[in-house]
């Protein structure tokens, strides 16, 4: 197996469908349990932050999509299923909604309940999702979490900074 | 900025090509940040991938058996294969030595730097606990453990500030952190180093994944399976790992949490 998603299905939406759906319960049809909750002033259905010129030209499709599908515009909504897939914790199958190139929804379709670890897995941590646009803050931290960093860029980074403070 | 109150030791010090840091604030002998560091170096000569003598790459070579290395080098390529096993090959490896995949010049073929370097400060972190340290962290390019409070007589946890992809100077989150690892794996400071193993190209769509749970080494190889998994694939994969919560910074500026990350958010 080479994905965790490898074959799809593209099915086309209206947005006036998922909004209805979204504005009924707030859940997800297909599951109970796995829903995308919208933080703060994101609401799931708006459009994502302008990438270039992909508001006008159709995005380039996810990774797991089945080439030869019709190429998806910004305001089109997609949910994509994944075929289910058989692995050694059970059988996986999430279907995903896409607005334009956004994330607005993931639903498991399908989860492990084959062997004691698949079950937790399947009862506690179904994938639950939630979506904001990126914020840049600049508060009093003890310590940084950031993608490595060079010998040469830590004496600029916020790292060294700290570092050099508590020397 | 932070300021220092009670005992403790602070030590910053240039090692695996980026800066380790440990901070402790108990009474502890010097003895036993010595001993942190002579295990980093250690560490180093047993996985670098820029040496060709080293452990990691004579297996990789075929001139030394697996069996044949040291424990830790053998605890960690059995890591690295529950690793790949979880992630269903996004973290990988061997991607150097597959010869499916275009040959890259100077890429090693086995490389473990995935999770090696979270491996190795989780064994720091044991090493001051067991040396009575009861509250303390140890920092490495993005790879923490953080142990007790800074203060022992305050309540909340260590201030872990998540790098914000492409403002140098800025946070993008502020997490409390306590008894926890935490690892973030990018894009944005090494370029694409961030190879997909089954394609053999770099991962795209993702800027950062930010991962923490009990285990430094874990969440760092989820860290870099999330970001190779991509935008699509790599969150629900993530939310479906127990004991582990992330966030993840697309490129698109658009920012995903598992539901269990907010109890670690400021």
């Amino acid at each position: 197996m080479n994905r965790a998603i490898p074959g799809v299905i593209i099915t086309t939406i209206g947005l006036g469908a998922l909004a209805s759906f979204r504005s009924s319960s707030g859940l997800p049809v297909k599951s109970s349990t796995a829903v995308v909750v919208p933080r703060k002033t994101v609401p799931a259905s708006t459009a994502p932050p302008s990438r270039g010129t992909a508001a006008t030209t159709p995005t380039t499709t996810p990774a797991s999509t089945t080439p030869g599908t019709t190429p998806a515009t910004s305001t089109q909504t997609r949910t994509i299923t994944g075929t289910a897939v058989d692995n050694q914790y059970g059988t996986v199958q999430v279907q995903v909604t896409l607005h334009g190139t956004q994330i607005t929804d993931i639903v498991a379709v399908q989860m492990p309940n084959s062997h004691q670890r698949s079950i937790e897995i399947s009862q506690g941590a179904e994938p639950i999702l939630r979506q904001e646009a990126l914020q840049s803050q600049s508060a009093q931290i003890d310590i940084v979490s950031g993608a490595s960093f060079t010998s040469q860029s830590y004496a600029e980074s916020l790292q060294g900074a700290l570092d050099q403070a508590n020397r | 900025m932070v300021t220092r109150v009670g005992p403790g030791v602070r030590r910053a010090e240039e090692q695996w090509g980026t800066v380790i840091t440990l901070d402790v604030r108990d009474d502890i002998d010097e003895e036993v940040i010595d001993g942190c560091f002579d295990w980093f170096r250690r560490v180093d000569d047993l996985f670098s991938t820029w040496r060709p003598d080293t452990e990691i790459m004579r297996i990789g070579r075929g001139t030394l058996l697996p069996e044949d290395a040291s424990p830790e080098v053998r605890e960690v390529l059995d890591l690295c294969e529950q690793m790949r096993l979880e992630s269903y090959g996004a973290f990988d490896i061997s991607v150097g030595a597959n010869p499916d995949l275009p040959a890259r010049p100077g890429r090693a073929p086995l490389d473990p730097s995935g999770l090696v370097k979270g491996w190795a400060v989780a064994k720091a972190g044991e090493m001051l606990r067991n040396a009575g340290a009861s509250s303390f962290f140890v920092t490495a390019g993005g790879y923490l453990v953080a142990r007790g409070r800074p203060q022992h007589d305050e309540a909340g946890g260590w201030r872990v500030g998540v790098q914000h992809p492409w403002e140098r100077d800025r946070v993008a989150a502020v997490l409390s952190i306590s008894d926890r690892a935490v690892a973030t794996s990018g894009r944005y400071e090494r370029g694409e180093h961030i190879i997909d193993p089954r394609s053999g190209r770099p991962a795209e769509g993702l800027a950062s994944v930010t991962v923490v749970g009990r285990d430094l080494a874990v969440a760092d190889a989820y860290a870099t399976a999330t970001m190779v998994l991509g935008p699509v694939d790599g969150m629900p994969w993530l939310a479906s790992r127990v004991g582990y919560e992330g966030m993840a910074i697309g490129d698109d500026r658009v920012v995903t949490t598992t539901a269990g990350f907010d109890r670690y958010r400021i």
